[in-house]
């Protein structure tokens, strides 16, 4: 998808604006290009000026307005809204111009984002709690989900913490399964919730063929991940719900979010994870994204890649030896050393993933994951391009 | 310690200070180079005659050797008898299908959500309205 | 690395101070074992099997609750539990999974069946342990009839994998019975879906092409005898032609050729004579081809007690031989050779993984009966290869059962076995009961009947005890101190 000539550098813009207010209520359109489609109401028509009779979608789309015909609610797209294309599904609240693209069919990754409430105040947060929904988040999801490409290959929960939303969760997932049978979904949990038998067994019970819960755990010694998510009791609550989880027979993948406070004991993780989780379907250790609390704690947490080298080698190595999945998320090829390249993988969720213009002339950056967008001004003091020669030497 | 002729080694122990059950196990372990004979010496006081076994000629015996692993099986006691409630309830756990450690996340219902694990005073409902 | 501060966003973080500060001032014990590591040090371990090593003074505060939060045993202790304080108690959970997990294939039961297929051999190895008898009796092979009711015996395991490992003698100078068993284990094997896999145990004198294509056909593996160079191997095997060793190198090849370089495994024998020439015996291997060497001790059983060759070494002796050995392989496999110790590779697997092991001697309570059977020529069941050689010297403690008249429930479940086995649980029995490399060794009860006439032992007289304790101290040891080895060693656990 990225290629040599069109390299991002800036984050994919998923909210906007419109100029335009209508008195309606807020509304989950999927896009299209068809004047033909089946329930027109539930679609916005992405118009050229050529099409007429869009009276009956639910919103008509345009990047410029030359037309002066009636339809109930047209807005305006901005330039940055270029990619929209067929199958995209947008959240409108007419009533404060609000767009939110949530499903991008073109995406590489797939993110539900269901909640922005949180049981936990990591302090490298990147998505940093709030007290309340501002958006009734789990409605928009039930109208979307049914939208979304039944060949979709992959959906991400995400929030904040899903677990929150209880029942609506599983209705969630139930939904998920029904209507996208071929995707594949990633739960991103802090796990706390599980810790209640009766919440696993409800999400065992959706008996999705292909489902996996990534849960973080920071540190071997227990008030120490309680202090990272600044918690107490977080930690047994989350040993408990992994522990509960593999119980009734649902994946688990355990996250370790590298910064000042895991790097310390990060052997000592990932001995405790190879002994205390063998069942682990995986290991993501992921690099620091600056933004939220992660920009708030920047200067006390973050550690530059080319100082964790030792560490970071000796915990996959442990972790391989021992048979578990390992991948490193989030960290560019320049920074890593060699011997650990197998395990970058490309993670980072396509829209906020960009390159920085250093990045132009590398020749690794194909297999590269590239940075967030957040990084721009804080990454790595030692990115450089990479050359052919020196890969193969 | 009193060492006589032909290697026989002699220990004296006082009952108040070490238990039988100590002075016991610390010369099974040595019962194999040795012959063991513990003499009762009063009432509270035992003597440990060590006698070497033709097959091991050359094991001098260090007194303080015999006396430090009294001291290390006292420790070896104190242990087991400090942790002998709790290996008991990890093997009973070990071998249930039910969490016995934690019965309250075992059967609580996540709706009521007990323990508050989804916040402070806040039960795991769906929540949300719709905002303009 | 420094202590972090995070800034002050309206009180919104608290410290660590905050947090550490629930874990209290004090803590608890968590069940656990200790054993001298050497003169400073003890290595402890816990319910769990994981293990570590700390000095005397660090133990001794340990088990006086004084050990400081702050000393970096603190923390390690607490990691592996063998501490609980106030912040956490899933220690106990997780100890409790990982107990089971450890103690997780008793309930799958027997997986490995022995079938002696015939007394008869061709070699006359003094250390024999299985006292052959000369060719030409047929009155030492075993009957298709007896096979038959092994088979269905077999099929009552509730494992789901299955190895069936022929026997001897010379399984080789029964091939047809080899085969038939083969064939009607495989359509037995129709209904209940078992992964079974095949071993022939051989010298591989007698290796033909028609064998090779069975083996071919059904995936069956061959397990041979490998002393060591040419001199030693042929000075341990005697046969007629004293060519045991280029018929035993031959073979390997060939079976290689025919079925691929995994197909055949190769066990050795210590003798008075391997003693000298540890290293040889490893580059052997090597050469060879092989990627595994299991060294093992001579055990009293057979014709090795009568012809005296196993009180040709003490433990002691052995001991030296087996460092000897290690020390070479490590060597090796720095210089990019691969190659692995078995034994090693076990204890470690159990020290370093939260994994069981099968291996039958290893095994708390003993393996005999519950994780293996043998079925004898006559058709006599016994408790492991051992117990049938002990029978051959006119000691049949160990006889569980007939085919004729027995299932597996009565053999497995009988009192006698279930008795022997409670008794001789190294939880439960003397110094045992407390030793600190407790869950990595095992209880032998027919090693310590046909050594000290009873099964429990008097393990300060144990070379079984000794041998174990040794090994371990020494893997741990190189564990601890000797980091690239240590590096070596963790690559085998898999």
């Amino acid at each position: 998808m990225d290629s040599l000539m069109q390299m991002k550098t800036e984050a994919t813009v998923l909210h906007a604006k419109f100029s335009e207010r209508y008195d309606r209520e807020p509304c989950v359109l999927r896009v299209t290009r068809n004047a033909d489609v089946n329930q027109p109401d539930r679609h916005a028509l992405l118009s050229t000026e050529k099409q007429a009779n869009s009276v009956a979608f639910g919103a008509t789309l345009s990047y410029q307005w030359n037309l002066s015909t009636s339809v109930p609610m047209r807005f305006t797209l901005p330039d940055a809204f270029g990619y929209l294309d067929e199958g995209d599904i947008l959240r409108i609240s007419p009533r404060s111009g609000d767009v939110w693209v949530m499903y991008r069919v073109n995406a590489r990754t797939h993110s539900v984002f269901v909640t922005e409430r949180c049981n936990s105040w990591c302090v490298m947060c990147s998505q940093p709690p709030k007290p309340r929904d501002s958006v009734n988040l789990a409605d928009a999801w039930e109208q979307a989900i049914p939208f979304m490409d039944p060949l979709t290959p992959e959906l991400g929960f995400t929030g904040g913490e899903p677990t929150l939303l209880g029942d609506r969760f599983i209705k969630l997932l139930t939904l998920a399964r029904d209507c996208l049978p071929k995707a594949a979904i990633h739960v991103l949990s802090n796990g706390r919730l599980f810790a209640y038998l009766s919440f696993a067994e409800a999400v065992a019970s959706v008996k999705h063929n292909d489902l996996i819960v990534g849960i973080p755990l920071y540190s071997d010694i227990g008030w120490r991940h309680d202090h990272v998510v600044q918690a107490p009791h977080s930690f047994d609550q989350t040993v408990r719900g992994i522990l509960n989880l593999a119980r009734v027979g649902v994946a688990v993948e355990i996250r370790v979010v590298l910064h000042r406070l895991t790097l310390e004991r990060l052997l000592e993780l990932a001995q405790f994870i190879a002994r205390n989780f063998p069942f682990a379907a995986h290991v993501a250790l992921m690099g620091y994204e600056p933004i939220g609390f992660g920009r708030t704690n920047l200067r006390s947490l973050w550690v530059d890649p080319v100082e964790y080298h030792e560490p970071l080698k000796r915990a996959v190595q442990w972790l391989v030896q021992q048979g578990i999945a390992v991948s490193i998320y989030n960290h560019q090829r320049c920074i890593l050393p060699e011997s650990l390249w197998p395990f970058a993988v490309k993670s980072i969720s396509d829209w906020k993933n960009i390159y920085l213009p250093i990045c132009e002339g590398c020749e690794a950056r194909q297999d590269c994951g590239g940075f967030f967008h957040s990084a721009v001004d804080a990454h790595s003091a030692h990115i450089k391009p990479l050359q052919v020669h020196s890969l193969l030497s | 310690m009193e060492q006589a002729t032909t290697g026989v080694v002699l220990f004296h122990f006082d009952l108040l200070v070490h238990s039988m059950y100590v002075i016991k196990t610390t010369a099974l372990r040595y019962s194999g180079h040795y012959h063991v004979a513990i003499e009762s010496n009063g009432a509270s006081r035992v003597s440990v005659i060590l006698r070497p076994r033709d097959s091991s000629p050359l094991h001098p015996l260090d007194a303080r050797q015999f006396d430090a692993d009294v001291l290390e099986q006292e420790l070896r006691e104190r242990v087991a008898l400090e942790t002998k409630s709790v290996r008991e309830l990890l093997l009973a756990q070990a071998f249930s299908a039910m969490a016995l450690v934690d019965p309250e996340t075992e059967t609580s219902d996540f709706r009521d959500d007990p323990l508050g694990i989804g916040g402070p005073n806040r039960k795991v409902r769906t929540e949300g309205k719709a905002h303009p | 690395m420094k202590r972090v501060l995070l800034p002050l966003h309206g009180t919104t973080f608290q410290s660590e101070a905050a947090f550490q500060s629930q874990a209290g001032k004090e803590y608890a014990l968590l069940p656990m074992r200790f054993l001298k590591l050497d003169a400073s040090r003890y290595v402890m371990t816990n319910m769990a099997a994981e293990y570590v090593i700390v000095d005397k003074a660090t133990l001794h505060r340990y088990v006086r609750h004084e050990l400081s939060s702050d000393d970096p045993a603190y923390e390690l202790l607490k990691s592996r539990h063998f501490l609980l304080d106030a912040d956490s108690r899933i220690a106990l959970d997780l100890l409790a999974c990982k107990y089971r997990t450890k103690h997780s294939l008793l309930s799958q039961l027997t997986s490995l069946f022995m079938f002696v297929v015939t007394l008869r051999c061709e070699h006359s190895c003094p250390y024999c342990q299985v006292s052959r008898q000369s060719q030409d009796r047929k009155a030492f092979d075993m009957q298709t009839a007896h096979a038959e009711r092994a088979i269905e015996l077999m099929f009552e395991t509730p494992s789901p994998a299955i190895k069936v490992e022929f026997q001897g003698g010379e399984p080789l100078l029964n091939f047809e019975l080899i085969r038939w068993i083969v064939e009607r284990v495989v359509a037995r094997n129709r209904d209940s879906q078992k992964s079974v896999s095949f071993v022939i145990t051989t010298n591989l004198a007698l290796i033909n092409d028609e064998i090779l294509e069975f083996c071919a056909d059904y995936g069956v593996f061959i397990s041979t005898s490998l002393d060591g160079p040419r001199e030693l191997h042929n000075a341990n095997r005697p046969r007629p032609g004293n060519d045991s060793y280029e018929r035993t190198v031959a073979g390997i090849e060939r079976v290689r050729y025919r079925l691929g370089g995994d197909s055949v495994a190769a066990l050795m024998t210590t003798t008075r004579l391997s003693l000298a020439q540890p290293e040889a015996i490893v580059d052997e291997y090597i050469t060879r081809g092989f990627t595994s060497i299991f060294l093992r001790c001579l055990s009293p059983f057979g014709f090795a007690v009568k012809t005296g060759a196993v009180g040709s070494y003490s433990i002691e002796e052995w001991l030296i031989f087996y460092r000897r050995a290690l020390a070479h392989i490590i060597e090796r496999c720095r210089q990019g050779v691969a190659i692995r110790e078995d034994y090693a590779a076990l204890i470690l697997r159990k020290a370093l993984t939260p994994f069981p092991t099968h291996y039958v001697d290893l095994q708390s309570p003993a393996g005999i009966g519950l994780a293996c059977l043998a079925f004898n020529y006559d058709g006599n069941i016994y408790a492991s290869d051992e117990s049938r050689m002990l029978a051959e010297m006119k000691d049949t403690t160990f006889q569980l059962g007939h085919v004729e008249h027995d299932s597996l429930a009565s053999v497995v479940g009988s009192d006698r076995l279930i008795r022997l086995l409670g008794d001789t649980m190294s939880e439960s029995v003397p110094i045992c009961h407390e030793c600190g490399v407790q869950p990595y060794c095992g209880s032998d009860p027919v090693y310590h009947h046909a050594t000290q006439g009873d099964a429990i032992g008097h393990k300060p007289r144990s070379g079984f005890c000794r041998k174990n304790m040794e090994v371990i101290r020494h893997l741990l040891t190189l564990m601890e101190d000797d980091p690239s080895s240590a590096e070596v060693l963790r690559s085998w656990i898999r």
